[in-house]
């Protein structure tokens, strides 16, 4: 027997769900931007033309030129070579936040929402607390209390994130494990654990891989934004919030020094949008079958 | 009744929410990584000198009474004194609350009245060029970072054009109007200033557009789509065979029901500005409350981030109560539970 015959149903799916976002252009544009920023990220240190933390004085402040083709910052380093390693870092920030949050608040949510009881009660009830602060607020000050680094602002938004993913998958667990093929898995004898994670899970993880990419760049412009304050990745490092934040002083005389890594920015959460809109179309199986 | 029964019992529960943000707020206060006696005393004191202020403070006492000291003064507005000016933060958020207020207020409104405008006419011409434009826009409006756009609006705006005024409330050669509501523009109309009013008038619009931008799109497509689900009701076909004119459907039948939906997101959209007005405020030169605490925090000064995060968590959950006061009002099918 052919090995993959069993997969065949999980093949067709996957064949379909390639189809459909080959049908919608603007979730391909928002994968290849995406798939463009990782390239640029892994060989950031072959692309950039100089090294990101090259200091050299006398061109400070110039403009774009060909020789530094988005110009220099107020130390002479090459800007575009900083946005490239920018892109490491953001990378990474987003996903380093949205997989803790996704992760840690997922089980929360699978936890609250198929024992349900004084667990459920507790865990839901802690949601609404850090859900009464706004985001930036709550993660503002994490990241003050533990001291402002890149790595701390991650952690702070962890802690400010994983509520929504709890609130997710409880909804969609309260759902699915009422639904007539999780009675029938039980009724033959299946085992709590293999009935939470071989069942349950699958069917309620495309909401959260919706969400997930959603969050992947307002992850990265909140990180971002921590940097900007001057609570997130400290100088030097090339990260495209701190940028900006150095920009603000020379912005009479240095138009370019704003301008380029916010562009970065835009585009990346430009990109996450795209395609997580589009991925809420084709994953989700309400409006699947529609479109045939 | 039974909305004062729900009215009752949402102040209930939100009693119950502030009470777990007092408790987050203070273990996060409290993960202070570094001795905040050892901060308060500076460099060169004795060891006896930190160990007074620790005593002083109450940090030497057991963490839960800790806490309920720290609750027991809240109650009685207490927000601590900050440890650098040595100032009441309670005198402090007072004196810049207005201010933040002021811009929040005023992008709230301007980005409802633009996002409602805009979602009505995509939806009154659906798939048509001018759809497709305020897609664009109101997608461009949900990526672009805050700080950027701020940024690139005081480039052009204000340093390429010289158009507008940037960097605080009001020019430094006039004085504050009267305080009344604290907000400039309102008391400077209500003392009849013309001149106050124009120019606090004027510094307000650039950080509001900037503010406003971050939710404009959001609202704008919840009104398309919400408008294209009432569309198809039956209700409105009746009044459209009736022979109703268009406009008195549009307006009493369609809007008036696809602006329910609206006013749910118009609280969860005012937690983004509360988080939007600390970075516009540090743009702008704003002297707003997030300005105020990030300064704080600069300088390892956490007791007005503590009162400033709760006052920020104690407003937006008065808000959504309100939002979800008015939502039962205005649509009578809600279930008051």
């Amino acid at each position: 027997m052919n090995p993959l015959k069993k997969y065949e149903p999980q093949l067709r799916e996957l064949k379909f769900t390639i189809y459909l976002i080959r049908r919608s252009p603007l979730t391909l544009l928002g994968l290849c931007i995406l798939l463009a920023l990782i390239l640029v990220a892994v060989f950031a240190n072959s692309i950039s033309p100089y090294d990101p933390n090259f200091i050299d004085t006398a061109q400070r402040l110039r403009p774009p030129s060909l020789t530094h083709l988005l110009g220099t910052d107020t130390l002479g380093r090459d800007l575009l070579s900083r946005i490239i390693h920018g892109a490491r870092i953001s990378l990474l920030v987003g996903l380093v936040i949205v997989g803790l949050a996704a992760t840690v608040g997922s089980v929360l949510g699978l936890i609250a929402g198929y024992f349900g009881g004084k667990v459920g009660e507790g865990i839901m009830r802690t949601t609404d607390i850090f859900l009464a602060f706004p985001y930036l607020i709550l993660a503002m000050a994490v990241t003050a209390a533990l001291g402002p680094s890149l790595m701390n602002a991650m952690l702070a938004m962890a802690v400010v994130w994983w509520p929504m993913y709890t609130r997710l998958m409880y909804s969609e667990v309260i759902v699915i494990k009422k639904m007539l093929f999780v009675e029938a898995a039980r009724s033959i004898g299946v085992r709590k654990g293999r009935l939470l994670f071989r069942h349950i899970l699958p069917n309620s993880l495309s909401a959260v891989l919706i969400q997930g990419t959603l969050d992947f760049g307002a992850a990265i412009m909140y990180s971002a934004a921590l940097s900007f304050i001057g609570l997130g990745a400290q100088p030097p490092t090339p990260e495209w919030g701190s940028i900006i934040s150095d920009s603000r002083h020379y912005l009479m005389f240095a138009w370019w020094y704003p301008t380029f890594p916010g562009l970065a920015i835009f585009i990346a959460i430009l990109g996450t949008n795209l395609l997580g809109d589009g991925l809420r179309d084709v994953l989700d199986p309400r409006m699947r079958r529609l479109v045939e | 009744m039974k909305l004062v029964y729900y009215i009752l019992r949402r102040f209930f529960f939100l009693f119950f929410i502030m009470i777990g943000v007092t408790l987050v707020i203070f273990l996060v206060s409290r993960i202070v990584p570094g001795d905040p006696a050892l901060l308060m005393a500076g460099e060169g004191a004795s060891l006896q000198d930190i160990e007074n202020l620790r005593h002083q403070w109450g940090l030497d006492r057991p963490l839960h009474i800790q806490y309920l000291t720290y609750l027991k003064n809240l109650l009685r507005g207490d927000f601590g004194r900050s440890i650098f000016t040595a100032r009441p933060v309670l005198y402090d958020l007072k004196e810049y609350f207005p201010a933040t207020f002021e811009l929040t207020v005023f992008s709230l409104l301007l980005a409802t009245l633009f996002g409602i405008f805009s979602g009505v006419v995509s939806a009154n011409h659906k798939d048509k060029g001018i759809d497709h434009a305020t897609r664009i826009f109101s997608l461009l409006g949900l990526s672009m970072p805050i700080f950027w756009l701020g940024l690139l609006l005081l480039l052009v705006i204000h340093y390429h054009f010289g158009l507008l005024f940037a960097g605080g409330r009001l020019s430094a050669n006039l004085l504050a109007p009267k305080s009344i509501t604290g907000l400039y523009t309102i008391d400077s109309l209500l003392t009849g200033n013309w001149g106050v009013f124009k120019d606090s008038f004027l510094h307000l619009i650039l950080p509001s557009i900037c503010l406003a931008m971050s939710v404009v799109g959001r609202i704008s497509r919840m009104t398309r789509s919400s408008i294209l689900n009432v569309i198809h009701e039956n209700y409105v076909r009746t009044a459209k065979s009736k022979g109703l004119p268009h406009r008195l459907i549009s307006r009493r039948y369609v809007l008036r029901n696809a602006l329910l939906p609206i006013i749910t997101l118009i609280g969860v959209m005012f937690g983004r500005l509360l988080s939007g007005a600390v970075i516009t405020e540090i743009i702008f030169s704003w002297p707003g409350l997030g300005r105020y605490a990030v300064e704080a925090t600069m300088s390892h000064d956490f007791v007005p981030l503590m009162g400033f995060s709760f006052l920020i968590a104690f407003l937006y959950g008065i808000v959504n109560l309100i939002v979800d006061i008015l939502y039962s009002v205005f649509d009578p099918r809600v279930e008051l539970g």
